[in-house]
């Protein structure tokens, strides 16, 4: 069982280790759980600051540009994608979940064209293709809970 | 996209169980910054500013700039909370 945080503003947060071994990095990240979204995303202030902005350029190696477009509310973006390992810690202490990303995308600031403080407001996101592979998600705000399950996991 | 595993943590090479040790760190200091958001906003309102051993360890305007002043006292950007703080009400439709 993970458990996540409600914080900025009563949203909800899962931290991951976030390892790309191909380009050397390894990371802490708090993803914005967002049951809405498809994929998950390393958002342009978090690209920023893994120090990924040098490394995911046209033709980098290990790097590939999405083929196609991710959409939100501003528009399209092409997202780079990248191989990644994100592990979670579980609240037992003992265990921890590993999920393999095979296309993590990765949203630079350029890309988005925000200002560096609109860019702020673009969390990573954990998105339905990692959340899915969970059995049960519990968002209860007002109990202060937010749970991750694995599947055929008891809710107690 | 693979498959979700749970292993034990002692399954883990020596540099993931030395990652989680500090994810844990990572998060207490964003519970840090949570609890202390509002005497941080009044000094470093419209700034970016990071947190690390529950300590500012720097502001700046500017990312860049910030993420330059960590390297220089030897502390991993990626490994930092990192903010920017603003009482702008920043809604966001994702």
């Amino acid at each position: 069982m993970l458990i996540g945080r409600y914080c900025d503003r009563g949203r909800p947060w899962l931290a991951a280790v976030v390892e790309i071994t191909e380009l050397k990095v390894t990371a802490f990240v708090d993803f914005l759980v967002d049951t809405g979204a498809d994929v998950s995303m390393i958002g342009p202030a978090d690209c920023h600051r893994l120090g990924l902005e040098p490394l995911v350029y046209p033709g980098a190696p290990q790097v590939r540009q999405s083929p196609e477009p991710v959409t939100g509310i501003g528009g399209e973006v092409y997202p780079y994608l990248v191989r990644a390992r994100l592990f979670f810690p579980a609240c037992d202490s003992k265990h921890v979940a590993v999920q393999t990303v095979n296309a993590m995308h990765v949203v630079t600031r350029e890309m988005t064209r925000l200002t560096a403080a609109n860019a702020s407001a673009l969390p990573s996101i954990l998105g339905w293709d990692i959340l899915g592979r969970f059995g049960t998600l519990i968002l209860a705000r007002g109990e202060d809970d937010l749970r991750l399950l694995a599947k055929g996991e008891g809710r107690s | 996209m693979g498959k979700l595993k749970f292993i034990r943590e002692s399954e883990c090479d020596a540099q993931c169980s030395q990652a989680l040790m500090g994810l844990a760190r990572f998060r207490e200091d964003a519970a840090f910054l949570e609890e202390r958001m509002e005497t941080l906003l009044e000094k470093y309102g419209e700034e970016w500013v990071a947190i690390y051993g529950r300590k500012v360890a720097g502001h700046d305007r500017d990312l860049a700039r910030l993420t330059a002043q960590l390297q220089k006292k030897d502390l991993a950007p990626g490994k930092t909370v990192i903010r920017f703080l603003t009482r702008r009400k920043q809604l966001a439709i994702l």
